[in-house]
């Protein structure tokens, strides 16, 4: 396939996107006319009540749904089947617990037919990143929950994708872990300048991470609200706890609340 | 975990063998103390004398038992790997087979071996089908079970990498299955020998069963127990040997857990 992406200034569009699953007695309308783009190397956070149609959104995103209705392009071309540029981390570490944390992170290029001496030393360089350094023999269920999260960011990063889907992934863990890897993340995405779509509940961590925060409506999902997040880059955590930055989260906080009223 | 790394004296189940060894006694303490007559319940010793004067007529018919019992299991495996991983793959092959399948297993199939004779014959070919027939079955059901039982999160991170349906099914599916592939193969093992018996009980001029028959024909009862004794080596043989390869399995394809 030409890779005609490097010509799109835009990672992803949405355009009109509508998604109904043909579920028994009534059809359930999960995504409604949804409209959007994430231009090459930006941050998008999507907030949102649960069950309101993020994960089908952003399953759309990875080629593993298919809209019913509107027009969903990758790179200036449309969307069909998973992308081999586009790296998916789930709720879930989904890691294979009878593979190595190594062999865990190297599934991608199995899975693409790419040689293992390819991409060895872009997983070392990852997993070092990340801190895991020490654990690439170790089976999955030795490791904590966020370490299983971080060899999971690993994986969805070893082909060095432009573009970085993430649903929720951290709301597994514990709140202290959870920031930790927001921070780890941040840090991570800072330098390289992937596109990323990124579904969390945690306002600090949208705000914290993204260059602009969408809010999604109950469901079927649609955009509700839009608001660009203004603190320069590179960022650091300390951020987190400026006046701005509460002033922000707090000003988020309405918008939220007046688009769940609403 | 378990205590596969230790040597093999250590492994070695120490205390239900003392168990067995002390039934044993009693039970030779009890034929001679109430003189049972050999014809009925022959003692652990007299068996061994058995054991001893036929060795080379039980070798012989014990390879002949066991060459098709060792040979059905290796049918039964292969075609229930195939059966499974159809149904898996192709739906419409599921549908077609699967309810089948499911009543077959429920059915006393060892009763069915006399339409083996009626179809194939007295002979080695009908023995075959029948030991094959008894013992598809596990197999076939514990496979698909297994290639059931994937883990809906993981298949999806696979397709998400861009993995085929064939792909899926060889990095998530199979390796989640081994576990239930290999319980299944242990009771086709055990059923194949089952199997290959009742053949030879029905239709059969060799192996074990056969011989057991002889002996019953000629009240040789110490000679039954010395047949139905090596019967139960073999069983346990291949069973043992089953356990060793889905060792092996675990520990190149690491689904130990
Ligand atoms: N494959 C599916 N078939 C039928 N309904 C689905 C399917 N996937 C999701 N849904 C429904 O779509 C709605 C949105 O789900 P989801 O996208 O997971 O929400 P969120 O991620 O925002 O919590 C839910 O009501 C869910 O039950
Ligand atoms: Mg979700």
């Amino acid at each position: 396939m030409p890779d005609t992406s490097a010509l799109a200034s835009e990672a992803v569009r949405f355009q009109a996107v509508g998604k109904t699953f043909p579920t028994r007695p009534h059809p359930l309308r999960a995504v409604e006319s949804v409209s959007f783009s994430v231009r090459r190397g930006e941050f998008v956070s999507i907030l949102g009540p649960s069950g309101c149609g993020k994960s089908t959104l952003l399953m759309m995103a990875a080629g593993l749904e298919t809209p019913t209705e509107g027009r969903l392009e990758r790179g200036g071309v449309a969307l069909e089947g998973p992308h081999r540029q586009t790296g998916v981390m789930f709720q879930d570490a989904t890691l294979l617990p009878w593979l190595s944390v190594l062999d865990n992170v190297l599934f991608p290029a199995v899975i693409r037919h790419i040689p293992r001496a390819k991409v060895l030393d872009q997983a070392m360089r990852l997993i070092e990143t990340v801190g895991l350094k020490g654990f690439e023999h170790s089976r999955p269920h030795e490791l904590s929950g966020g370490m299983r999260q971080r060899a999971a960011i690993c994986r969805a990063l070893v082909l060095d994708p432009d573009l970085l889907l993430m649903d929720e992934p951290f709301s597994a863990l514990d709140a202290i872990t959870r920031d930790e890897m927001g921070d780890v993340l941040l840090d991570l995405w800072q330098h390289t300048h992937k596109s990323a779509i990124f579904v969390t509940h945690s306002i600090r961590e949208a705000v914290l991470l993204a260059d602009r925060v969408l809010v999604m409506s109950r469901r079927p999902a649609t955009v509700a609200e839009e608001l660009v997040v203004p603190f320069p880059r590179p960022r650091s955590p300390a951020l987190a706890d400026t006046a701005e930055f509460a002033a922000l989260v707090a000003h988020l906080r309405g918008v939220i609340a007046r688009s769940m009223a609403a | 975990m378990s205590g596969s790394a230790l040597p093999l004296p250590q492994r070695l189940p120490l205390l239900p063998l003392a168990t067995g060894l002390l039934a044993l006694l009693l039970w030779e303490l009890l034929v001679r103390w109430a003189r049972i007559p050999n014809v009925l319940l022959p003692s652990p010793g007299s068996v061994a004398g058995s054991l001893w004067l036929a060795a080379p007529q039980l070798a012989w018919h014990g390879l002949a038992t066991g060459g098709a019992a060792v040979g059905a299991f290796v049918v039964a495996v292969a075609a229930g790997l195939v059966l499974a991983t159809m149904m898996m793959l192709w739906p419409l092959v599921n549908r077609l087979l699967y309810p089948n399948l499911l009543l077959f297993q429920l059915l006393p199939k060892v009763a069915l071996g006399p339409l083996f004779v009626v179809w194939l014959g007295i002979g080695l070919p009908s023995l075959l089908a029948f030991a094959v027939f008894v013992s598809v079955f596990p197999v076939a059901i514990g496979m698909l079970t297994g290639l059931r039982a994937a883990d809906a999160n993981q298949v999806r991170m696979c397709q998400a990498a861009g993995g085929s349906n064939w792909q899926v099914f060889r990095h998530i599916r199979l390796p989640t299955a081994m576990p239930y592939g290999f319980a299944g193969a242990k009771v086709a093992a055990t059923m194949a020998f089952t199997g290959a018996t009742v053949g030879e009980f029905i239709s059969a001029n060799a192996g074990l069963g056969y011989m057991v028959m002889q002996a019953q024909a000629k009240s040789d009862t110490p000679l039954i127990f010395a047949a139905l004794a090596v019967l139960c080596l073999l069983g346990a043989g291949l069973y043992a040997a089953v356990g060793v390869a889905e060792d092996a399995a675990r520990r190149r394809w690491g689904t130990r857990r």
